[in-house]
């Protein structure tokens, strides 16, 4: 169930990454779209996680559906550190780091980074209120002892 | 015609979709419990 609340409140967020990505960029680099290393690598990894559901709605047989699920999710999560440097590797349109880890210190002006550090916390809890609240709920329903067929994850595909 | 908006119209749109996504999911999670709730009423 913890997987399911985590992939749901990951696919919100990758849906907030692109959606907001192109508000961002028509304006500031007068294209919604285009297909450099970083964005390809994001649309990809947002696939993925649609097609995480989809296998989960799929597959019956619960064993194997969190078998390939997993699976799914942990080709999500290697292809992160990828999606993080693409911008560093791959110079196209993409914008280069503004906080990088590497020690070559902060380039972005210090108001602006106070909001984006407090944005992050906020998204930060509003995400860890999302799994509670929906792992929660999924517990919840399940009926006592029937957690192996329960057809939340079932449910969440149709729906999501 | 978006590209006419100003830049102030851009954040507002930004603030707009943010809001859209996390009132969807918020409504869902709310959705889903109702839904749930009810179920178990049933049993």
């Amino acid at each position: 169930m913890r997987a399911v609340a985590n992939a749901e409140a990951a696919l919100v967020y990758s849906a907030l990454t692109i959606t907001g990505g192109m508000i961002y960029s028509k304006p500031t680099l007068n294209t919604y779209w285009t297909w450099d290393a970083k964005l390809t690598l994001t649309a990809i990894m947002v696939a993925l996680i649609v097609g995480y559901f989809i296998v989960r709605a799929l597959i019956d047989e619960p064993t194997r559906r969190g078998r390939v699920s997993a699976v799914i999710m942990l080709i999500v999560v290697v292809s992160l550190p990828f999606n993080y440097l693409a911008a560093e590797w791959f110079r196209t349109l993409h914008p280069q780091k503004s906080i990088n880890l590497d020690g070559s210190g902060v380039t972005m002006d210090p108001s602006m980074l106070r909001v984006l550090l407090f944005n992050v916390a906020v998204a930060g809890l509003i995400y860890l209120y999302f799994v509670s609240e929906r792992v929660r709920i999924g517990l919840f329903k399940l009926p006592s002892g029937a957690e192996e067929q329960a057809p939340v994850s079932t449910e969440v595909v149709r729906v999501g | 015609m978006l590209a006419d908006l100003t830049p102030n119209q851009w954040v507002a749109l930004a603030w707009a979709e943010l809001f859209l996504v996390y009132a969807g999911y918020f409504a869902y999670l709310r959705w889903l419990a109702r839904k749930k709730a009810k179920a178990e009423g049933e049993e």
